[in-house]
């Protein structure tokens, strides 16, 4: 990958599994490094400014649940605000209000464990925008959701005023986006508006289904 | 509110303690059920955690998984005691367990977990001149609380799928693949737990009340 400036405020990225999407997601905020070059987030540099680049880019991985790291709701909301020393009275208030914004304020007092997948997104997603990031980045955000849950959550996200990065393979999440990125072994293939992208997308996955056919012999 | 069922404290006389004065009197528990295992003294242990525990005030349902958890170790543990030493030897194994599970209950029951973890914290500060690092101690008390839960459904899940196959239930069968699932389970936690700054600890609240407008992103 050169170059490759990510300024509009929805962007797309698709690609077969292990095309590099979760990759490139994970450089985004320092989760990883490069190998060679550098990713850079508001030019502070992910390599030599991790903590100032984890302020900026809010991460929501592929399974909610494993991101919900302490075992109660609130506790678990207020996770990163406490790493940030952010005071216990404020932190509750924040939390509280965060949750009632995403119209999960119920969930306050809730073991993590007796969420649904439903409610662990949301969850997972109280924890990262409490700390008000500017990009926010999902990994599969409709991975694990049904579909009332998962057209509630691109309704969720299109409300948001950041910027947003979602690898996906619901195709239908990202026609409202501004840029979709196709990935295809770890190199960009197609970078356009939605609609062209997403085209170029399903001629790649077409010829890729018809060249692995498997055959059958005897 | 246990290893099994964590939830929020309720209000109530014991929750006003301090966390780590209950951690205390809960290691207070341990050494005399340890060094003075008189029946007498258990049972009058039990009793105290079992106040203790109304004091808390749990629901009767977080009571339920707890309960479950007590009995069946109870009974593995009369079990083998029965076997191997007599009805005396049994019988004190049990009150041993009931007056460690009841104090303990009692504290998970009147403590949210970030004051347990503050406590764990300070208690292992003065560690860290012996390269012990406080703050991964106090994470792998609060992922081993948050994530207990989630390995037990996993290996249901997996003894559901086994079952399925026609496989026997065995203990081996159902170990490797819990095992090597809460291997690449950690990897991704440890990645989430970097994520989510535990590792930036300190104070910049003024940058998290107003952050930088300006989003961007370059590779």
């Amino acid at each position: 990958m050169e170059h490759l400036d990510l300024a509009e405020r929805r962007i797309g990225v698709v690609g077969a599994n292990g095309s590099g999407k979760s990759t490139l997601l994970r450089l985004l905020n320092g989760l990883l490094l490069p190998a060679s070059g550098t990713v850079q987030v508001d030019g502070l540099d992910t390599a030599r400014d991790g903590r100032a680049v984890r302020r900026r880019v809010g991460f929501v991985f592929a399974d909610p649940g494993e991101q919900i790291v302490l075992p109660v709701v609130g506790e678990d909301v207020a996770f990163g605000l406490k790493n940030r020393g952010v005071p216990a009275g404020q932190r509750r208030a924040m939390v509280r209000d965060q949750l009632d914004r995403l119209g999960a304020g119920h969930l306050l007092d809730r073991s993590a464990h007796t969420l649904s997948s439903g409610e662990r997104q949301l969850v997972a997603l109280a924890g990262v925008l409490v700390m008000n990031p500017a990009t926010l980045v999902l990994d599969e955000p409709t991975g694990t959701l049904d579909l009332v849950n998962a057209l509630r959550l691109a309704t969720l996200l299109d409300s948001l005023d950041l910027q947003l990065v979602a690898a996906s393979h619901d195709l239908g999440l990202l026609e409202a986006f501004d840029r979709v990125l196709v990935l295809d072994e770890g190199r960009v293939v197609a970078d356009d508006v939605p609609a062209a992208a997403l085209e170029a997308y399903r001629r790649l996955a077409a010829r890729t289904a018809a060249s692995d056919r498997p055959t059958v012999t005897g | 509110m246990s290893l099994l069922e964590t939830t929020a404290p309720r209000p109530g006389p014991l929750r006003a303690v301090g966390a780590g004065t209950k951690l205390v009197a809960l290691l207070g528990v341990g050494v005399l059920v340890a060094v003075v295992p008189r029946p007498a003294v258990l049972l009058t242990l039990s009793g105290v955690g079992a106040l203790a525990l109304m004091l808390a005030r749990p629901t009767w349902r977080s009571l339920a998984r707890p309960a479950a958890a007590w009995g069946l170790a109870a009974v593995l543990t009369a079990g083998v005691q029965l076997v191997t030493a007599d009805v005396a030897t049994a019988r004190d194994s049990v009150l041993r367990l009931t007056a460690l599970a009841l104090p303990a209950l009692a504290v998970m029951a009147s403590t949210a977990t970030e004051e347990l973890l503050d406590a764990v914290l300070a208690a292992a500060r003065p560690w860290r001149a012996v390269g012990v690092a406080p703050e991964s101690v106090a994470l792998t008390v609060a992922l081993t609380l948050r994530f207990v839960p989630e390995l037990v459904a996993t290996a249901g899940r997996l003894r559901d799928a086994q079952r399925a196959r026609g496989a026997r239930p065995q203990v081996l069968a159902l170990a490797v693949p819990l095992l090597v699932h809460a291997l690449t389970m950690s990897e991704r936690v440890a990645q989430a737990v970097v994520a989510r700054s535990f590792f930036d600890r300190g104070d910049d609240r003024d940058q998290l009340l107003a952050p930088d407008p300006a989003p961007g992103a370059r590779a």
